[in-house]
């Protein structure tokens, strides 16, 4: 069995409103996240999913609940400073609007801010940064501006960015709503690559589309988890899902319908060719 | 418009002024400044001329380049000469129909002028053309912190000039975007009095302060989430290190300080 | 009658500067009145630079915009009134809202019509309704609400000026399926209602398909396809030439032909898929 490195039991978070009622935005959350998964998060906005993300890095801190990351439960009042960082840099977040998380006016600088803040050698930033931009692509861009690239090519400098602190973990929050289809893709490719070299990826999201390639779907409505398996089980559930305000694929969508006129067929159908043939024999065995 | 200017804009190059370290550069554009109120006579000018037109041409940057980022301040150039040229009296009168200027006023005036031009091609077209705003901001820290023995918050100084530098062409961008935005609402910033252009700029500034505050806020958690916590125990990825370019330029802004020197003393022609 | 007509339109974007390029190439074209139109294409193909032209807001180097048959660029001092005939709503429109209150932001379009205060009133009562804003969310302030709802007050803020022509750079940009849907079916009841025309940016093929009348491709500032939905989607190859996927559904139809299934292959939603799989498999008389 591989390491838990993100363990939420019961894990809650509500802020206080200005009249002094508070707001409960996770409600009791169990999750555990194995090293090396790529698990895609989805719900609607508002259904507490980014704030489970920014409770995985400790920009905020559970209400309620016990959180433990690489093992280690983590507790407020213990918590020192250099642990704090520490958890930061193993855990990276990469946010929605890729203007708003580039630092500098060049791209490698900009990677070389990570390292620079953790006190890496001068010598060796070089190098991590040259890897990073290597690793997404973006070696070529390394003198430009960022307002010279695309949305696309921003979020990827800000996953290098994060790369060059040798995270364990990267997390996508909603990294993906602003970009056009190309830039979607382009971001999608990167971190499916990063996972097959090691790195855990919590992919948090309201495109089932970008789910579908993940090891495992948590679905998360009104600050609880509603479903968590693989992309296969967890599509299969259309009623919930749509209940949850998301969308189903097409495919699927396609054969609950079919289910529902009585004919047998699988109800986890994802990709097209899977669909086509089974939609396929269907027809040839009613016209026989 | 706001795309014309290239005043401060770099331009990527590989000339020996872009090889110049920052901060070798930023002492070098200061003891440039010096020579230029040195110069007060026309032959210290002549060489200034000289030695700015040799900068240029091996800076790698075209002349047009270079006066098209001096021209938003023809104005201010406009206006000194014409106080230099109606308002300095002196003892060669000439007369323009029924106005009297004098001779000196003219020569003052050309030589202000010269002075302006001077100070703008070389802070402007020679520091920020050859270096990039991050090396300036860089070697500005560098140069200055031994103020910090003194608490002066000398990172933290250079961090937001990098930001704001980071976010101009952002904020730009944004401006453009809610100007159209309002103006498909019939908004109208051209016409009437002044006080309605005024006016007609509050839905633009209050949507561009709004999205700055947004960009400084989640800029501020992007910071802490790469391990940001200000500049102590933080180090640099580029080493400044002086080399050979270095005290070779040194070596000619020093000879060219003395030879202005020289010159005003010795070939005071016309001093003012 | 033709809603917008562009006669040999180009545009070269940031004249002058090292980042120009040509947002649109010779583009002549004349949108159907009275329906929604889609128009697709990829970043940089012309498709936000074309929605500027279309009210005015960029004037075109060479080439004729028509609205109504009339030539708006005719005389350039009456270009404002073509901004409030064809209403435009920008990409991630709820960053351009300022005031106090939801009421008088909405209210910023008509009053700059110069219409009196009872009418004023009645359209932002009729507005808010139009989008799904209740009465109650109008005194206020637009800085406090989700993002869904900011976005429908500035969409409340083109609808007050009641266009006739009514054009949206990717409306849904950035919602989550419930608030993409929301805005989406409310956009096209107005459409319906006030039989106004309305055209619509989007990246999702999907979305194209559900709502749209008529679809326009744009290809490198040119116009690669104009036709109905099925007329497009019938030629998903030379879409996927430049780079546009058709719906997955569309896919999964064509995938059935190749299988050797008799189905018609211009299908694009999945209602539409699944009563010709109906057909298909009852057809055969049980």
């Amino acid at each position: 069995m591989s390491e838990t490195v993100i363990k939420a039991e019961n894990l809650s978070f509500s802020y206080k409103e200005d009249d002094g009622s508070s707001t409960e935005v996770l409600n009791g959350v169990n999750i555990s996240i194995e090293r090396g998964s790529f698990v895609a998060v989805l719900g609607h906005n508002g259904s507490g999913k980014s704030t489970f993300a920014k409770l995985c890095n400790l920009i905020i801190m559970p209400t309620d609940g016990t959180l433990s990351l690489f093992g280690k439960r983590i507790d407020e009042k213990t918590l020192t400073e250099d642990e704090l960082f520490e958890i930061r840099r193993r855990v990276g977040m990469v946010f929605q609007n890729p203007d708003n998380q580039l630092v500098a006016t060049i791209v490698e600088e900009d990677v070389a801010f990570g390292p620079e803040n953790i006190g890496v050698p001068s010598n060796q930033i070089r190098k991590r940064v040259d890897d990073a931009l290597a690793l997404v692509g973006m070696s070529e861009f390394k003198k430009h501006s960022p307002h010279q690239l695309s949305g696309g090519q921003k979020q990827r400098v800000a996953i290098a960015g994060i790369l060059a602190l040798n995270p364990d973990i990267i997390i996508l929050d909603e990294a993906t709503a602003m970009l056009d289809p190309a830039g979607r893709r382009e971001v999608l490719d990167t971190v499916h690559r990063l996972n097959r070299e090691g790195k855990t990826i919590l992919h948090i999201t309201h495109y089932m589309e970008e789910a579908i390639d993940a090891d495992r779907v948590i679905v998360i409505n009104d600050g609880n988890v509603l479903i968590d398996g693989t992309p296969k089980e967890v599509f299969s559930h259309t009623e919930l899902l749509s209940d949850a305000g998301l969308d189903v694929p097409q495919t699927t969508d396609l054969a609950h319908r079919l289910i529902n006129d009585g004919y047998a067929i699988d109800g986890d159908l994802l990709d097209v060719e899977e669909c086509a043939a089974e939609i396929s024999s269907i027809i040839k065995g009613k016209a026989k | 418009m706001m795309r014309d200017i290239t005043l401060g804009q770099f331009f990527p190059g590989n000339s020996p002024l872009h090889r110049l370290d920052p901060r070798m550069k930023i002492i070098l554009t200061v003891a440039y400044i010096v020579a230029v109120f040195l110069a007060d006579s026309v032959g210290g000018y002549a060489l200034l001329i000289l030695f700015t037109a040799f900068l240029v041409s091996i800076s790698g940057i075209k002349v047009s380049v270079v006066l098209r980022g001096v021209r938003p301040l023809i104005y201010v150039i406009a206006f000194t000469s014409i106080v230099n040229i109606f308002f300095t009296v002196g003892d060669t009168p000439l007369h323009l129909w029924k106005i009297t200027i004098y001779l000196e006023g003219i020569v003052t005036a050309a030589f202000r002028v010269e002075r302006i031009w001077k100070l703008l091609i070389g802070t402007s077209g020679l520091l920020t053309h050859t270096t990039t705003p991050i090396a300036l901001t860089d070697a500005i820290e560098r140069l200055l912190s031994p103020l910090r023995v003194i608490h002066v918050p000398v990172h933290e100084f250079a961090m937001m000039m990098t930001i704001a530098l980071r976010f101009i062409p952002t904020l730009l961008k944004e401006t453009d975007k809610i100007m159209s935005a309002q103006k498909a609402r019939g908004a109208d910033f051209s016409t009437g009095k002044l006080i309605d252009r005024a006016k007609a700029l509050i839905p633009i500034l209050i949507p561009l302060i709004i999205s700055a505050f947004r960009s400084a806020d989640e800029l501020a958690t992007a910071m802490e989430c790469r391990c940001y916590r200000g500049g102590n125990g933080r180090t640099r990825m580029t080493c400044l290190k002086l080399s050979a370019i270095d005290f070779v330029g040194l070596f000619v802004m020093a000879a060219f300080i003395v030879g202005v020197l020289a010159v005003n003393v010795h070939l005071p022609v016309y001093t003012v | 009658m033709s809603s917008i007509r562009f006669d040999n339109v180009s545009y070269i974007y940031a004249k002058g500067t090292p980042f120009e390029k040509e947002a649109l190439d010779g583009v002549s074209i004349e949108l159907d009145e009275g329906m929604t139109i889609g128009i697709i294409g990829h970043t940089g193909s012309g498709k936000s630079t074309m929605a500027q032209v279309m009210n005015g807001l960029i004037k075109p180097d060479s080439g004729d915009v028509y609205i109504h048959g009339e030539n708006i660029w005719a005389d350039p001092k009456n270009i404002k009134k073509y901004r409030f005939i064809a209403g435009l709503v920008f990409q991630y429109p709820e960053y351009q809202l300022f005031e106090e209150t939801v009421y008088k932001d909405i209210a910023f379009g008509p009053k700059n019509m110069g219409l009196d205060d009872a009418e004023i009133d009645a359209r932002i009562k009729w507005a808010a309704g139009t989008v799904g804003i209740t009465a109650d969310l109008l005194n206020k302030s637009p800085f406090d609400l989700s993002g869904g709802q900011k976005r429908r007050v500035a969409i409340a803020g083109i609808v007050a000026m009641r266009p006739s022509i009514m054009i949206l750079d990717e409306p849904a940009a950035g919602l989550d399926p419930r608030g993409r849907d929301e805005i989406l079916s409310n956009i096209i009841r107005y459409q319906r209602e006030s039989s106004s025309t309305v055209i619509m940016i989007s990246h999702s093929m999907e979305d194209m398909a559900r709502y749209c009348d008529k679809i326009l491709v744009m290809n490198h500032g040119k116009v690669f396809r104009y036709g109905t939905p099925a007329e497009i989607f019938s030629d998903s190859d030379s879409l996927e030439n430049i780079g546009l996927a058709v719906p997955q559904i569309t896919r999964v139809m064509r995938r059935l032909k190749q299988l050797g299934n008799d189905v018609n292959t211009a299908v694009y939603t999945v209602d539409e898929a699944h009563r010709e799989i109906l057909r298909l498999i009852g057809g055969d008389g049980k």
